[in-house]
């Protein structure tokens, strides 16, 4: 059970630092804006933005914010912490009852 | 009866012509709006599209009058929830009020000046602002250029303060998450004829 329980806590914490790598910004990157460059009629150089959704973050591919790191980072880690004392109030029970 | 399709024929082709040279309707300006919104917490970069119905005399361009409107369902900034949560009543309202628009009241513009093939003015365009259902005088500087064959471009750039507009959104949010004060910034392109 402890076990378990260390392990949710490892895993919210690969989350928080996968949010970390992806620049811990609040929202999720979706869609990222691409400039695409162009000359217009007039000579001038005229930037227009395009959507694209990103592949280019780690581990996953795509982007991770808090508003979608926050829930597993949260749960995992409250998961693991009732894992890891319910497991030591077990321990100390069965010690009492001899 | 012949003579009478000729001269309505007649009208028809000069019609056009007669229009660049003097009432331009521009009626057909669309192009691309970007606003950043600098905040402590977060820097959100958005687009919309935006399209202009005006008219102007070319050789008077203090004539310039029409509206520029960016419907509020085209703005997005790369995350769905929060392009949701920007189109909420507690935001833009889209459902109420589903087009941002400015109303050309009068124009100072510098004499043109004639460049590579076009002409080229800068204006300071005086208009009615109206962002979820409220109305400011806003005064943008602009930058007007066309050609003798009907194609025009338009480019502006802006600052709007949320708080004149009541766009509050959630307690606390303006001032931290999104910035107080919008930046905005245009090009619109097309033909005068």
């Amino acid at each position: 059970m402890k076990i378990a329980g260390a392990l949710c806590i490892a895993l919210a914490l690969a989350v928080a630092g996968l949010w970390v790598s992806h620049g811990a910004t609040l929202a999720t990157i979706e869609e990222e804006p691409i400039e695409v460059k162009s000359v217009d009629d007039f000579g001038d150089e005229t930037v227009t933005t395009e959507w694209k959704k990103p592949d280019h973050f780690p581990v996953t591919g795509f982007h991770i914010g808090l508003d979608r790191a926050a829930p597993p980072i949260g749960g995992l880690f409250l998961l693991g912490l009732g894992l890891i004392v319910f497991s030591v109030i077990r321990g100390k029970k069965k010690t009492a009852e001899g | 009866m012949k003579l009478l399709k000729h001269l309505l024929l007649a009208a028809a082709l000069l019609a056009p012509v007669a229009s660049f040279a003097g009432q331009a309707d521009a009626s057909d300006l669309k192009g691309q709006f970007k606003f950043t919104s600098n905040a402590p917490k977060e820097d959100i970069f958005g687009t919309a599209d935006g399209s202009a119905q005006l008219t102007v005399d070319l050789n008077d361009l203090t004539t310039l009058k029409g509206t520029i409107t960016v419907p509020v369902a085209s703005m997005k900034t790369g995350n769905e929830v929060r392009d949701e949560h920007m189109q909420s009543p507690d935001w833009l309202d889209a459902k109420g009020h589903p087009n941002i628009t400015f109303e050309v009241i009068s124009v100072t513009a510098s004499p043109a000046t004639e460049k590579d093939g076009f002409k080229e003015s800068t204006l300071q365009v005086k208009g009615k602002f109206t962002l979820r259902g409220v109305t400011t005088e806003l005064t943008a500087p602009a930058t007007l250029k066309w050609k003798d064959d009907g194609k025009a471009k338009i480019t502006t750039q802006f600052t709007l303060k949320l708080a004149d507009y009541k766009v509050v959104g959630k307690n606390g949010v303006v001032g931290s998450k999104v910035g107080e004060s919008i930046k905005c910034e245009a090009t619109l392109t097309g033909s005068l004829k």
